[in-house]
């Protein structure tokens, strides 16, 4: 019998111990498994992602005639891997796996201290396109940053699940703070992109978690502010960086054989995708013979949209978008408090990453160099991201347990921290919700 | 509220995800075609394949201009200094960080480092690489780099010296201070590269076939090179296999008959001229006016010519263009463009058409579409007859210079004179001959046309400028040459009566004996009726009476205006040019109005004035030669023709009677061939000579000694206001027209000689010797040709 039903039925007195948190769980029983979960959305979209990310990257490799390239075959394999370390993630209750957050994350801070140290043999560590990113395990290479991402989810999820100072300014420092050193280590490295990407998943966190909104537009008018101020200190080559997007942007191809090279060809190529796409020998042609950089990873996107056109693309941010549903609707369903955040931090990562990189093939944002979720090669990109949709996957599963207590639940008007539920009633979409 | 928050943060996504979409809709759908254009230009490979430019023969198919292939290695001068490896890895490296994602930047110099030093040593094997092909050691390869460099470099150094130089003294002049500061950015400025260092230069001259070939096919490839950066690990760049490596195609124009050697029998000279042997001639640059030059660069001119020539003639269109619009003939960097005679003229025949092959690249597919080599020409011009009448007109065989015998009253003995001649085939209209002396000058060995040094020395002296076409570019004020047009207006339009005739008074006006007298009474007081029998239209022509023709223009204006007189003259074709391309062409002008734009109203002594051939009036040799043949043809006018794939133009009636051009051949033919004809002959230190003394030969025609306005020279070149008299005097002219046997195809002579003096003595033989001429190559039936040939001796380099 879940909450739901009880309050349903009327047994506002037991919904209100369980509310309160004063009930055991000898009181109600719970099932373990609820399979009934809009979790599934993201295993679904998840999996068709990552199999046009097959065709696509074979599409960009030269394959043997007839069959998937080698490279398409690998990803099917890490394809495969991600699915049942998905699995493995999603069976023991996150509250399980929230014990192992904060040695998680101490573990992923070791690790990439562990790719700066400049002694470290290149065998070890091996330097791709200048950055100290990757080591290597033999037949896979593993990239610490795409571990440290869920870490990171883990221990702000965890820190902020029973809180709430950060309906105060101030109390928005320390979940900060924790980013600061991982994020600091993978700018080191340099990995701006995926660095890049903590800001927006910790914004997600903290606007679900009931974060004021003048307090995050006080950021952002603070940030909007410093980002102008900041350019004098840039160094010349990030300025030109900077002038070469927008001379692009307005039609300049000065830049388009060197700093633009990759932007320049990946706009071509998605421009000849057209409506509905080229044939596939055509396809791979001009993705071959455009010499599109970066073309099993990071223009990937390129790729799939010389294949499948704008109906390919569209296709594909639908099924980020339906991933990114899933996500917060199992947020929205579960009462655990930890779960809601560890839903919406992975929803951010991913979406920031996604837009990121669709954005730069479109080329309205720079080159930063990250991949597209599920559809980029790489082993340690796809894995986390299957790794994600597994936390989704046992947020959605594992019903909540007592003590429950309404999570993130402020009225907008008062400003002082009270909880609503304490009035006693969950609210109306809260009810609907759980009724499902 | 938290399901507030979560809706919100979906909707965010939203947006983001549609302002993405918009983009992504934009590219695909409102850019589509450009960029897949843009795309799909990289899946075709376009070669183009070598053409050669048309061969200029002359009317016996001889080749007076051909080219010789020949290939060129040249190199790029940033390869050639080196600095191109520091430049190219600054972009690689650029390019890697970009590509990497943001964040690297500080890794671009250490990077651009690195692979400066792969480019380097990529650079090294690419040396030996071509050394091998080319099959030269790398270290002369190498030597005939660094020379190169060297001499660029030095180049450079003084050009950069002098821009110093002249900057400062302007900065002086301007009385500024100048500062240190000043100074940095005046050198700074003063040491910009020049033209010479960005472009590619020859390292070896005349390479193989097979080794352009494989040079071309090894340019094609890339290859990979790798940047080691300590630390941060590799990165990959591609590269060409061998930077900045052109085949140029540098084929040649060679003229056979650019310097011939003639041999002239001076036996039928003027006594004093005359030698025991033949006289050989080296005659150099003789069909330059014509055939005019090539130039090694190309203008944006000349593609809008192209253009417009593609755009206006459908035939020409569907030759030069493939299928998709193509043209197969544009002009690339680098390519040749005729820039003067018939090189320009008949450019776009001359020009071949590339070869184009286009490979796809993802499927190997080849569509080729064969080069085509230019159409030849062929001019109507007997380039050994040119020749001989080059060696006639030049002044080393003594007819074209001042002689004792010519009594010039204004320049001395020995003065080189600069004239023109023209032969006309009478029945076709073709252009035998076209000579004006002097030659042009020799263009610069670069074939560009930075040619004509800044002020050369003018071979004939100042104020005779080589470069002009005598025979078609010059007014020459007619003489009494026009006489013969003004008798066949005269009776056309009956102000003549051929039974009456007109009585020489000596001088027109019966009360003024000093204004429009006859030349006779001019020169010995008496007149041509002095035995008191009027002057006939022939015997007018025979001795060439000015008041006769004084009487005709005075009657023609009574007649018909200023309209008469002009007539007489534009029925015979002045007023119009030739359309030959070659060069400038002056269309004659007849009493010209610049403000009108056309003629202006004449009055009665003008008329008279042009009755004789002077006053406002001018045309070419070519206009006077056109004119005879017409009077030959028996009043048919046929335009000049210089290009034997020219079609054949309608020959236009003058509308004169055969009587009356029957009347004027006898009068010509007097005056040539009779004793008191003013062109029979001549005393040549004090011994008479006939003038024309070819056997078998019937000529008939006239001279003209036609007062001309003084030449002028600005030595210090200071504005036209101070120009010193370098010449004056009259032109000499001799226009007649030839044929041997009866029945034999005859031909027009013009001859001009500049500032001679009088006709008969100075043009008179020099046509005399052409009619040789036409003898010796066989033109005149009947009479047997000479022997000796015009033998080509040598080639422009």
């Amino acid at each position: 019998m879940s909450l739901g039903e009880l309050v349903h039925r009327g047994e506002s007195g037991l919904a209100e111990t369980l509310v309160r948190g004063s009930a055991s769980k000898k009181e109600i029983s719970i099932p373990a498994f609820k399979l009934l979960t809009p979790a599934w959305l993201c295993v679904g979209s998840g999996l068709l992602l990552s199999l046009l990310g097959v065709l696509a990257i074979d599409l960009g490799t030269d394959s043997p005639a007839g069959g998937l390239s080698a490279l398409a075959w690998r990803q099917a394999v890490f394809c495969v891997v991600g699915l049942l370390a998905a699995l493995v993630v999603a069976l023991p209750h996150f509250r399980m796996l929230s014990v192992l957050a904060w040695p998680a994350y101490i573990a992923s801070l070791a690790l990439l201290v562990f790719l700066l140290l400049p002694f470290v043999p290149a065998s070890i560590v091996t330097p791709r396109n200048g950055t100290r990113g990757w080591i290597d395990l033999g037949p896979v290479d593993f990239q610490p940053s795409e571990v440290a991402k869920i870490a990171y989810v883990l221990v702000v999820a965890r820190y902020m699940r029973w809180r709430s100072s950060h309906r105060r300014l101030r109390g928005l420092i320390l979940p900060g703070l924790i980013a600061a050193p991982m994020v600091g280590l993978i700018v080191l490295q340099p990995d701006l992109g995926t660095a890049s990407l903590f800001g927006p998943a910790l914004l997600g966190m903290l606007i679900a978690a009931g974060a004021r909104m003048r307090h995050i537009a006080l950021i952002f008018a603070v940030a909007a502010l410093a980002a102008p101020l900041s350019y004098p200190i840039l160094r010349d080559h990030q300025k030109t960086r900077i002038v070469g997007l927008i001379r692009q942007l307005q039609g300049d191809t000065s830049t388009a054989s060197d700093i633009n090279f990759q932007s320049y060809t990946a706009q071509a190529l998605i421009g000849a995708g057209g409506l509905a796409g080229a044939e596939d020998t055509r396809a791979r042609a001009l993705v071959r013979y455009n010499r599109l950089p970066e073309r099993h990873n990071d223009t990937v996107f390129a790729v799939a949209v010389t294949r499948w056109g704008l109906a390919g693309g569209m296709l594909l941010m639908a099924l980020y978008l339906v991933w990114i549903a899933g996500a917060l609707l199992t947020s929205a369903i579960t009462l655990e408090p930890e779960g809601r955040l560890i839903c919406v931090g992975v929803a951010g990562f991913v979406a920031a990453q996604a837009a990121v990189n669709i954005g730069m093939n479109l080329g309205i944002l720079p080159i930063v160099g990250i991949t597209l979720p599920f559809i980029s090669y790489g082993g340690s990109s796809l894995l986390t991201v299957w790794l994600m949709t597994g936390l989704i996957m046992n947020v959605g599963l594992h019903p909540a347990r007592p003590p429950f207590r309404p999570s993130f639940e402020y009225d907008e008007r008062d400003g002082e921290g009270t909880i609503a539920a304490a009035t006693g009633r969950p609210s109306g979409l809260n009810i609907f919700l759980i009724n499902r | 509220m938290f399901h507030r928050r979560l809706a919100l943060l979906l909707l965010a996504s939203l947006g983001v995800l549609g302002v993405l979409g918009l983009r992504l809709a934009h590219l695909t759908v409102v850019s589509h075609d450009t960029l897949r254009e843009r795309a799909e230009s990289r899946l075709v490979r376009s070669t183009w394949l070598p053409t050669r430019r048309g061969a200029i023969l002359d009317r016996k198919g001889r080749v007076l201009a051909s080219d010789r292939p020949a290939y060129e290695l040249q190199v790029e001068y940033r390869v050639l200094d080196g600095s191109w490896a520091r430049r190219e890895a600054r972009t690689l490296a650029r390019r890697a960080i970009a590509e990497a994602g943001l964040g690297r930047e500080a890794l671009t110099d250490p990077l651009s480092t690195a692979f400066e030093s792969a480019l380097r040593s990529h650079l090294d094997t690419a040396w030996s690489r071509i050394a091998q092909i080319v099959g030269v050691e790398e270290r002369e390869l190498r030597d005939r780099a660094g020379d190169v460099v060297a001499r660029v470099e030095r180049m450079h150094d003084s050009i950069a010296e002098r821009r110093e130089r002249r900057e400062i003294d302007r900065l002086r002049r301007s009385e500024r201070p100048l500062t240190t500061g000043h100074l940095e950015s005046l050198r700074r400025q003063a040491g910009a590269p020049i033209a010479e260092q960005r472009r590619p230069h020859a390292v070896l001259e005349d390479i193989t076939d097979r080794a352009a070939f494989e040079l071309l096919r090894a340019a094609e490839r890339s290859i990979t090179i790798v940047a080691e950066l300590e630390y941060f690990g590799s990165f990959e760049a591609t590269v060409d296999l061998l930077p900045g490596v052109e085949v140029r195609d540098v084929s040649r124009r060679e003229r056979p008959f650019e310097r011939v050697v003639v041999e002239i029998d001076t036996s039928t000279f003027p006594g004093p001229l005359r030698t025991a042997e033949p006289i050989e001639l080296v005659v150099e640059r003789s069909l330059d006016h014509l055939l005019g030059d090539i130039r090694g660069r190309v203008y944006a001119e000349d593609a809008q010519r192209r253009a417009e020539a593609i755009g206006s003639d459908q035939e020409f269109a569907a030759r030069a263009l493939t299928a998709d619009g193509t043209d197969l003939g544009q002009y690339r960097a680098g390519d040749r463009a005729g820039a003067t005679g018939v090189e320009s003229a008949r450019e776009h025949d001359l020009r071949g058409l590339r070869g184009l092959r286009r490979t796809r690249v993802d499927t190997g597919d080849r569509t080729e579409t064969g080069s085509r080599a230019g159409r030849d020409i062929r001019v109507t011009v007997d380039a050994a007859l040119q020749a001989r009448v080059a060696a006639i007109l030049d002044p080393r065989l003594g007819l074209a210079v001042v002689q004792p015998w010519h009594e010039n009253e204004f320049l001395p003995l020995g003065t080189k004179l600069a004239g023109a001649a023209v032969v006309l085939d009478v029945d076709s209209g073709d252009v035998l001959a076209m000579v004006s002396t002097p030659a042009p000058f020799a263009p610069s060995a670069a074939g560009d046309d930075s040619a004509a040094p800044d002020d050369p020395e003018q071979p004939f002296g100042p104020g005779i400028d080589p470069n002009i076409n005598r025979a078609i570019s010059v007014p020459y004020p007619p003489g009494s040459i026009s006489k013969a047009l003004v008798a066949a207006e005269a009776e056309r339009r009956g102000v003549y009566n051929p039974r009456s005739g007109i009585r020489c008074t000596g001088h027109y006006h019966p009360d003024n004996a000093s204004a429009f007298r006859c030349w006779i009474y001019k020169r010995f007081g008496v007149t041509h009726s002095d035995d008191g029998r009027p002057v006939l239209l022939p015997e007018s022509l025979q001795v060439s009476c000015n008041i006769f023709y004084y009487t005709l223009g005075e009657r023609l204006y009574q007649a018909a205006g200023r309209r008469g007189i002009s007539d007489a003259y534009r029925r015979f074709g002045l007023g119009a040019g030739f359309g030959f391309g070659v060069g400038p062409e002056w269309p004659g002008s007849i009493a010209a109005s610049i403000s009108a734009g056309g003629e202006r109203p004449i009055n009665a002594g003008e008329s008279r004035l042009l009755g004789i051939g002077q006053g406002p009036v001018d045309w070419t040799p070519m206009h006077a030669a056109s004119a005879y043949a017409a009077l030959a043809r028996g009043g048919v006018q046929l335009p000049p023709r210089l290009y034997a794939d020219t079609p054949p133009t309608d020959p236009e009636l003058l509308g004169i009677e055969p009587a009356t051009i029957g009347r004027i051949v006898e009068g010509l033919r007097k005056a040539v061939g009779e004793y008191g004809g003013t062109g029979y002959d001549m005393a040549v230190d004090g011994v008479r000579e006939v003038t024309f003394n070819a056997e078998g030969v019937s000529v008939w025609g006239k001279t003209g000694t036609a007062t001309a306005p003084p030449l002028l020279h600005d030595f210090d070149g200071d504005g036209p206001l101070e120009r010193t008299v370098v010449r004056e005097g009259d032109h000499s002219w001799y226009v007649v027209v030839v044929r041997g046997r009866r029945g034999g195809p005859s031909y027009a002579i013009a001859v001009i000689v500049e500032y001679a003096g009088s006709g008969g003595r100075v043009s008179g033989p020099i046509c005399n010797q052409i009619v040789h001429a036409l003898a010796h190559e066989g033109y005149l039936r009947g009479v047997p040709g000479g022997a000796g040939e015009v033998a080509s001796s040598g080639t422009r380099p």
